[in-house]
């Protein structure tokens, strides 16, 4: 008898805390007044230039909004909270950490990851959470394309897609540089690299003399521009990241190559200059979201001003561009007035004419934002001249 | 023609720093028997040091060289000391996971410490460039060459004519009959791994001045293709990594110069398995009957 009233009452303890917990959980949510962002950025690593500068812009939007007052649905206040976890420059690490944000930190949203391969890895997991991840800077145009030619539903970015970024280079070649002949340089490791020059190559009216790959972490380019050094041309093209570029740009600069050099936004790092050398980086023009040269918007100045009251620094476009994807977020949810991943989701596909800092964006129908480019001029090191091409 | 010539000049360039690697490569396996997967790290921590020197205590560049030598000596010989010198009696496996340890330790320690961002190297020397005809060459280019020569001089000298070279090449050709000679092993060992480490370093900070970068994992990459040239040379047989150095950097430079920059890589690392396919103990080796 005692042995079953035992038994009974363990059994009810059991069952109460159960149900305790999940009441408790329960409520949690509900009462909770904080929408959860997670932050994929790579802080650490080759592209940690990138994900610090990120993470800064996504701190920074989260400080603004919560200032502000944070966001009213339904009548009710809710506050932003950062989750930044550090992808750590490595595509599976990209992918679990979105999974841990996902199911362990239950975020309505996730900012990041940086990089095209980064969020393509990321992707399985953003589906299968149900959860909207906007990418500040993947550019590979089928990051939010599937296989079958439908939009992906749960990405999305604030930076236009590459070849958009290559078509207006080849514009800007044209009209601009007035350039007839170019050398292509192409970074082969990435889907960055060989994407951009495939539309540069498509919209270019001129002359492509001869196209050059190289891989990520190549230093020694004597032997390329040796071969190309006699050769005609007006322009070099090239479309990788700032490390090599800036190798690239010191080792033709030292040989007496001195013509324009074009590049994408990975050549707009201030790291460019500084292992070309100052003297070398002149006639460089690399293509911009933003320069606090050129702000189009009442919102880039509000956000400008801002941040350098804050950190007593210019803003970067990898920070500008995170912030657009933070305030992005804010947008979709009070346009939806709902806090609900799905209808977060929707808000984000249906962005029409949005301020950001980067520029007036509309979301097309593969959740690409159409808005203007800046190309910058750098001289001695510093940017000094801002181009808008529309 | 003269575009040729060029090349040939920018392998040689590039060569000598694999050369500079591969001699510590080299003289290490031929008297220990270890490929010492860390000495890439030591390239790296040479580069590091003399970026210290220049950026922080602003020294001259050459002092810089020779300080950073200095250090990187001591620290090769405590890399020795602490992780391999326990092991020397243990089955070669055993010391080679010690020393990719060690190449991870120094790799990911350095991450930690200093950020794994690239690094400006600090311009110590101006570049000039000197025309000869259709040639150029950049005193930089100059200074790179001229020291890895010096230094392959000064290593021979030692190597031949020092009674510790002399001690080095008895335990190289017999340990223990050098034990019985009353050559100290161990104090040989160390002095081999001091000398091998000084030149990885000078490679570094002379790569950190040509190309003007540097970061953590640096010293991967020519680690790995300072040892193919280690091997195509004849692994062991110092003058066979001087020219092995060279081989690949001219090698490397060529496949760039007829458009094959996509595979240069994958080509040095072919010559590779083919060396060790078709005569495993390199182009200066010599085979030698195992004694049973």
């Amino acid at each position: 008898m005692k042995k079953i009233i035992i038994i009974i009452s363990a059994f009810v303890v059991i069952v109460g805390a159960v149900i305790g917990i999940g009441v408790a959980k329960k409520s949690d949510t509900k009462s909770s007044n904080t929408i959860k962002i997670g932050g994929v950025f790579d802080t650490s690593g080759n592209i940690s230039a990138y994900g610090q500068a990120e993470q800064k812009g996504a701190n920074f939007a989260v400080k603004r909004i919560n200032d502000d007052g944070g966001v009213k649905v339904d009548g009710k206040n809710y506050k932003f909270k950062m989750v930044n976890k550090d992808s750590k420059s490595d595509n599976t690490e990209a992918a679990s950490v979105t999974t841990n944000l996902i199911n362990n930190n239950q975020v309505n949203a996730i900012v990041g990851p940086v990089v095209t391969s980064a969020v393509q890895a990321a992707i399985p997991a953003a589906t299968k959470g149900k959860t909207p991840m906007i990418s500040p800077t993947a550019g590979a145009d089928n990051i939010s394309v599937q296989k079958n030619g439908k939009v992906q539903p749960y990405v999305f970015r604030a930076q236009f897609k590459n070849s958009y970024l290559g078509t207006k280079m080849a514009k800007f070649a044209t009209d601009n540089i007035k350039a007839k002949n170019v050398i292509v340089f192409q970074d082969n490791s990435s889907d960055y690299g060989t994407g951009i020059t495939a539309a540069f190559k498509k919209a270019y009216t001129g002359n492509i003399v001869e196209t050059d790959s190289y891989q990520a972490g190549d230093t020694d380019f004597q032997a390329i521009l040796t071969k190309i050094k006699n050769k005609k041309f007006d322009a070099i093209v090239i479309n990788g990241y700032y490390t090599e570029a800036g190798a690239i740009l010191k080792q033709a600069r030292d040989m007496g190559i001195d013509v324009p050099v074009i590049g994408p936004d990975g050549l707009g790092d201030p790291k460019l200059a500084e292992i070309a050398g100052n003297k070398n980086t002149s006639d460089v023009y690399y293509a911009a979201h933003f320069s606090t040269q050129a702000l189009s918007t009442d919102a880039a100045k509000s956000f400008v001003t801002a941040y350098r009251k804050e950190y007593k620094q210019e803003p970067s476009q990898f920070t500008a561009l995170t912030y657009d994807a933070v305030y992005m977020i804010k947008q979709a949810i009070e346009d939806e007035k709902s806090i609900d991943k799905a209808k977060i989701t929707t808000g984000l596909a249906n962005i029409k004419n949005f301020e950001g800092a980067t520029g007036e964006m509309t979301m097309d129908e593969f959740h690409n934002p159409q808005k203007p480019i800046v190309m910058v001029g750098v001289k001695d090191g510093k940017d000094t001249t801002a181009t808008v091409v529309k | 023609m003269s575009s040729i010539i060029q090349q040939l000049i920018n392998g040689v360039i590039l060569g000598s720093v694999y050369a500079l690697l591969a001699l510590g490569y080299t003289m290490v396996y031929g008297i220990i028997k270890l490929i010492n997967f860390a000495h890439g790290d030591v390239y790296m921590l040479g580069a590091y040091f003399g970026y210290f020197f220049i950026r922080v205590m602003h020294l001259n560049f050459f002092i810089a060289l020779i300080l950073s030598m200095a250090i990187c000596s001591v620290l090769g010989m405590l890399i020795e000391f602490i992780a391999y010198r326990p092991l020397r009696h243990s089955p070669r496996i055993a010391v080679l996971i010690s020393a990719l340890g060690v190449s991870f330790f120094l790799q990911n320690g350095m991450s930690y410490l200093y950020g794994s961002d690239k690094r400006a190297f600090p311009q110590a020397i101006e570049t000039t460039q000197y025309h000869f005809g259709a040639l150029q060459i950049s005193n930089i280019q100059i200074i790179i060459v001229t020291t890895a020569v010096a230094l392959m001089i000064l290593l021979h000298l030692i190597v031949k004519r020092t009674k510790m070279g002399r001690a080095m090449r008895a335990v190289s050709a017999d340990e223990e009959a050098a034990i019985l000679m009353g050559i100290n092993v161990s104090r040989t060992i160390s002095f081999t791994f001091a000398i091998g480490s000084a030149l990885a370093a000078a490679g570094g900070v002379l790569i950190g001045l040509y190309y003007n970068n540097i970061d953590p994992l640096m010293g991967m990459t020519p680690g790995i293709k300072a040892f193919v040239a280690a091997v195509l040379g004849g692994i062991g047989i110092i003058p066979g990594a001087a020219l092995g150095g060279w081989l690949i950097g001219i090698l490397e430079t060529m496949a760039q110069a007829v458009g094959l920059s996509n595979y240069k890589d994958a080509i040095v690392y072919a010559i590779l398995i083919i060396i060790l396919l078709l005569k495993p103990t390199g182009i200066l080796g010599k085979n030698k009957r195992e004694k049973v």
